[in-house]
Order: structure tokens, then C-alpha cells, then sequence
């Protein structure tokens, strides 16, 4: 055992908790009590603390958001500011995230796939491309989606340019997700912000279309109007990226989801 | 939003554990603005899980959890952004150059590492906690986080770990 108390012991002490017999007899302790304590003060008379209370108690007398009338709809309530230039994050070992439950931390590394040299910051890291949901609660990455969730759209490139993502369902209707112009393709060199939407009931499958010169989404309907039905479902064979009538050049990732009701 | 919490009591978890949820999330991220933004959703995600949250024989242990969770997301997500963090001097730090020399080797370890074992060295790195706190943290058993703690070292080793860092005890 370490001869101080750890942070976790002195912040239950700073809201309230019992005092460790310890810190009679520690100086060191009590000096960073004391330290902790005078922190927390400061805090709670800052200007933020009471402003950021009042968003935390209106969350709580907000009515539980509605899901659109589309299976995907936009979330329009969290302008998260983001650059696509840069949606390059790419998966981890997938595990259980800690947040909600106790089990174990969430699915993926925060910066990048374990063993990459790349730098992290602003930085495109190279690798196939990919397209990605990521649920905002936990950060689990393509989970089982519950009616009502709340993700973000995450694309690796693999260097195109351009970048064109659609939802398909499985009555194959298929819907543009972004840029959200929707007619084609936009240019993930320019800054946008992150696409954030809330799922309704139903599974569908997202599908990135990254090319060098922007894309139709018109000639991109017409693509996947070619897959077979076995690629409308979850989870899909790497058969399924295969588009008739794609030109070199334009790479293709998808990934199906499936959203529960909420019980 | 469940009715796990009543507003009186939502509001006197955020008097108590608010300061220390901003204190570390400041530790983690470096700046104000993102601090609070993490303060905020920690504090919804308690809510949240308000019947979770109550079962907890000790309270802190799933503060910890999910503060250090939602800055570890909201890192991941400045990822795709490029943020300079601010100058010390802020609300927020405490130990300012600690700790902004314990989260540039967090993450430069967090190129090697996934999530759980980024999760782990944060809380024996930044936080100091014991193997046995870490277990508790995270709802995980003991020896796990000790194979956790070793790998982590040896990595941390090979990498240079900054010799002022503090770590957990064993």
C-alpha cells in the first residue's frame, strides 16, 4: 500500500465522507486535503459552476427527446464542432464499456488503434476505408442500437477526398446521411460539423462512398440497388462491398446496424 | 429522462461531486470549456443511471468511472479536432504541471494501448490509485488489473515514463 491516501479516498472526504484515521497522523495528507478542499471551493464559486448545475437540473425536467418519423433521424440539439478533414479515429479491441455498466471499459483505444506510431492530434492516420457509428452515451462503437440513441458518424477516408454516406433499410430505401446537401459528395477537407443523428426502430446498413471527384447520389442508388439481399442485413459478408459498376478509384465501406425498441 | 433522481437530490450530487468531477476532467483535457462540458455530461449520465448509481456501495468509485470515461471520449473526439490546451493558471488545475506532463504521456500510451488499459493507466497515473482501487473503479477483479498494471509499466518503460509521474501502489 502506498503510505498516502490516493485522490478517491481525499475527494470522499472533500463531499462529505469519513476521514481515514490516517490523516491525524499524515502531515503530507492533511496538506493535500486542505489543498483539494480549498480547490473545490474555488470551484463551486466560479462562474461556470452554478450555469453548468442549471444545464445538469434542466436535463433532468426535460421531456424524454422523440424519435423522428425516419428510422435515422438528424439530432440537431448538440452542435459538436468537428472536421471530417480529420474523422480518422480507428477502432480498438472491442471490450464493455464502464460507464453504464460495471463490467469494463468501452470498445475502442481514445486516439487510435493500438500499436500505431501516428501522431494524434489533427493528424489523418492512415488505413482502409471505414465508416463508423458511434453511440454517444458510451462510445461503443457500432453497437445494438436502442430506439432513441443518440450517435455519430465517423468516416476514415483511406486519403479519398471525397466522402459520400447513405442509409440504406431493408426496404431498400436509401437516404443520404452526408454531406447533408445530400445530392453528392462533399469534399472531407472542408470543416463541417460532426453528424450527429438519433435512431428509430428498424435495421439498416450505413454505406460510405469515398472518391477522388464527388459522387452523384443518384449514381450511387443505382450501385446499390445492385446488392444482393443478403447485404441488407447484419452482420454483412466483405462480399457485400463489392458494387456493380463502380469505377476504380472510389472505395466502399458499410456497416449494418440493428436498432431495438426500447423495452 | 428516468425518474431516478429527484431534483433535490441531483442537485445536492452536483454540489458535492462537481468540484472533483471538473478538477480531474481539467487533469484529463486541459481546458476549461471542455472540462465543464465533461462535468455536465458526467453529471447526465449519473442521472442517467441513477438506479446503477444508488446500488454503488461506494459512490465516488462510479464518479471516477464515468468522468474518467466521458473525458477519455471527449479526447477521442478532439482527436478529430486540433486543440492546444491552456495556459496554467485556470480554476482547474491543481497540480498543473503534474498533471499536464502525466496526460501528454497518457497519451502517447494511448497509441499502444485499448481502451481498458488506457482507462487503467489513468487512473494509476493520473489519480495515483491503488491496483485495489482500480479493481473496484472499474468493476473488474484485482488480478486483471494487476496483468493490466504490469503491461502497462513495462510499455510505460519502454517508452520513457516521465520520471516525477506518480503511480498507484500495488
Amino acid at each position: 500500500m502506498s503510505e498516502h491516501l490516493s485522490d478517491l479516498v481525499m475527494d470522499e472526504v472533500v463531499a462529505g465522507g469519513m476521514s481515514p484515521p490516517h490523516l491525524d497522523s499524515c502531515v503530507a495528507c492533511r496538506e493535500r486535503l486542505a489543498l483539494l478542499e480549498s480547490h473545490a471551493e474555488k470551484v463551486r464559486a466560479g462562474p461556470h459552476f452554478a450555469r453548468v448545475r442549471a444545464r445538469v437540473l434542466s436535463e433532468r425536467a426535460a421531456p424524454p427527446r422523440k424519435p423522428g418519423g425516419a428510422w435515422l433521424t438528424r439530432w440537431l440539439l448538440v452542435p459538436v464542432l468537428a472536421t471530417l478533414a480529420t474523422v480518422v479515429v480507428v477502432r480498438g479491441a472491442r471490450a464493455v464499456d464502464p460507464v453504464t455498466s460495471p463490467e469494463g471499459p468501452s470498445p475502442e483505444a481514445p486516439f487510435a488503434h493500438p500499436g500505431t506510431q501516428e501522431p494524434l492530434l489533427g493528424m489523418r492516420i492512415k488505413g482502409p476505408p471505414q465508416v463508423e457509428l458511434l453511440r454517444l452515451k458510451d462510445g461503443e462503437i457500432n453497437p445494438l442500437l436502442q430506439e432513441g440513441d443518440e450517435v455519430a458518424l465517423r468516416l476514415r477516408s483511406g486519403g479519398h477526398r471525397y466522402a459520400l454516406v447513405v442509409a440504406m433499410d431493408s426496404g431498400k430505401e436509401v437516404e443520404a446521411l452526408w454531406p447533408p446537401e445530400g445530392r453528392q459528395s462533399g469534399e472531407l477537407a472542408a470543416a463541417q460539423p460532426a453528424p450527429l443523428f438519433q435512431v428509430t426502430q428498424g435495421d439498416f446498413v450505413v454505406h460510405a462512398l469515398y472518391s477522388e471527384t464527388p459522387l452523384r447520389l443518384d449514381t450511387v442508388r443505382d450501385w446499390l440497388s445492385t446488392l444482393k439481399p443478403e447485404c441488407r442485413a447484419a452482420p454483412m459478408s466483405a462480399a457485400c462491398l463489392s458494387l456493380a459498376g463502380v469505377p476504380p478509384g472510389v472505395a466502399h465501406a458499410a456497416v449494418a446496424l440493428q436498432v431495438e425498441a426500447r423495452p | 429522462m428516468p425518474p431516478g433522481l429527484s431534483a433535490k437530490e441531483l442537485q445536492d450530487l452536483y454540489d458535492r461531486y462537481a468540484p472533483g468531477m471538473y478538477r480531474r476532467a481539467f487533469a484529463l483535457l486541459q481546458r476549461e470549456a471542455d472540462a465543464w462540458d465533461a462535468v455536465q455530461e458526467s453529471c447526465i449520465r449519473v442521472l442517467q443511471s441513477a438506479a446503477a448509481f444508488r446500488r454503488e456501495a461506494r459512490p465516488m468509485t462510479f464518479i471516477y468511472r464515468v468522468t474518467t470515461n466521458v473525458c477519455l471520449n471527449m479526447l477521442r473526439t478532439r482527436a478529430l479536432r486540433d486543440v492546444a490546451p491552456e495556459d496554467a493558471g485556470s480554476e482547474g488545475a491543481v497540480d498543473a504541471l503534474a498533471a499536464t506532463e502525466c496526460r501528454d504521456f497518457l497519451m502517447k500510451l494511448a497509441r499502444e494501448l485499448d481502451e481498458r488499459a488506457l482507462t487503467v493507466a489513468t487512473l494509476h497515473y493520473l489519480d495515483g490509485m491503488s491496483q485495489e482501487e482500480i479493481a473496484q473503479v472499474l468493476g473488474l477483479s484485482r488480478k486483471t488489473i494487476v496483468r493490466d498494471v504490469q503491461r502497462i509499466s513495462a510499455l510505460a518503460r519502454a517508452l520513457g515514463e516521465p520520471e516525477g509521474i506518480r503511480r498507484g501502489a500495488g
